[in-house]
């Protein structure tokens, strides 16, 4: 998966009214104009924030879906599948970098 | 010389508009805010410098700044869609922003300008209680709190010793007040959300020893224990921890006049009087 492009979906239903108004006419239609696979496009559609942040998704942004769209019916729902998941290690980069001096 | 006459820390919870209308002026939160609001009207600052983390609203992942000053005359917000949070539109102090980018630059940080942008709630929360009915012209500081790796609290730290450097150095009679906006412990949307909520605050213990070590004048000890674990434990948000940091390098790790926790928030309201005349 392509956590990039999940992301910019989300910050996208932040940022943008027309975003917004077009999943709530037409979620489908909408996701047709982001560059999201077939399966990043049936977990969001389906409100899967869970299995989207164990894919990779950010977990802030996340909340825009329950927040901004009717994907995730409710925040009962939301917290129930993010609960679900385990928290994502401190990122890798940042787990093994050393500086100068260490 | 461009002297800072007072410093504060707050938070930005987005619902605290909406909440704070339906409850009433005497409700917690509003009282919170407007022991600040009137500090701060006291002060009389010309400007406000806020340091203020991103929620991956004015910038995405596609060109994330780790330090950036915003340069436009004018910005706006919400960019977020934050409900009950109203419009407006901010004047940006651009001769200060812009003296301070050069400034830092030439003092050793290497920071980014952001020549159009609006703002989120993180901005304009605080600017929703600090100044209500004022127009201010505000200096937006932006330091990447969210988005890992992030920069480090020492260099957090010493961003705020030489921004101070940078405001004293400067010609321009400018009376400035200094905000950082963000909580101690904090995660939004992530794994460790309550039950039938989007938030929750992780570490209370270390929301509780932050608001302690800020009282007493100890920011330095913070400054060696919030490491990324520590802030990445403490919350998906933790990293706003480096806005307080900044402001308490600012104003060179003095204790604040007071500093009053919400510890079902994770949060902290703070205030500094300095060189009132």
């Amino acid at each position: 998966m392509s956590a990039y492009q999940v992301n910019y979906f989300l910050h996208s239903l932040a940022r943008h009214r027309e975003v917004r108004d077009s999943v709530s006419r037409d979620a489908a239609s909408t996701l047709e104009r982001f560059d999201l696979t077939p399966e990043e496009r049936t977990l969001i559609l389906a409100g899967e924030v869970g299995r989207l942040y164990a894919l990779g998704a950010d977990g802030f942004l996340l909340h825009n879906l329950q927040r901004l769209t009717p994907l995730v019916a409710d925040l009962e729902t939301y917290s129930e599948r993010m609960r679900s998941v385990p928290l994502r290690p401190m990122e890798t980069a940042t787990e093994s970098v050393s500086t100068l001096g260490d | 010389m461009a002297k800072v006459v007072a410093a504060y820390g707050v938070p930005h919870t987005p619902v605290f508009p909406a909440m704070v209308a339906a409850q009433g002026p005497d409700s917690e939160t509003a009282q919170l805010y407007d022991r600040l609001r009137r500090h701060l009207e006291a002060a009389s600052p010309d400007v406000i410098l806020i340091f203020d983390s991103d929620h991956i609203n004015t910038f995405f992942l596609d060109n994330m700044p780790t330090f950036a000053v915003g340069l436009a005359a004018r910005t706006w917000g919400p960019n977020d869609a934050t409900a009950g949070l109203p419009y407006r539109e901010l004047r940006v102090h651009r001769e200060l922003a812009s003296a301070i980018h050069t400034h830092g630059i030439a003092n050793g940080f290497d920071l980014s300008q952001a020549q159009k942008f609006s703002v989120d709630h993180s901005v304009l929360v605080p600017l929703h209680f600090l100044m209500p009915d004022r127009d201010i012209p505000i200096v937006p500081f932006f330091i990447n709190g969210l988005v890992s790796p992030l920069p480090t609290a020492r260099r957090c730290w010493d961003l705020g010793l030489v921004v101070r450097q940078v405001l004293e150095s400067l010609s321009d009679d400018l009376r400035v007040a200094v905000v950082a906006s963000g909580s101690f412990s904090l995660e939004v949307g992530g794994p460790r959300v309550d039950c039938g909520k989007n938030f929750a605050v992780p570490d209370k213990a270390w929301a509780a020893h932050v608001v302690d070590s800020l009282m007493r004048g100890d920011a330095e000890t913070l400054v060696e224990q919030a490491s990324w674990r520590r802030l990445y434990d403490a919350g998906n948000v933790g990293g706003e921890l480096l806005n307080w940091l900044a402001v308490a390098g600012v104003v060179k790790g003095a204790a604040p006049d007071f500093c009053t926790p919400q510890e079902q928030f994770g949060h902290a309201y703070a205030a500094w009087s300095l060189g009132r005349s």
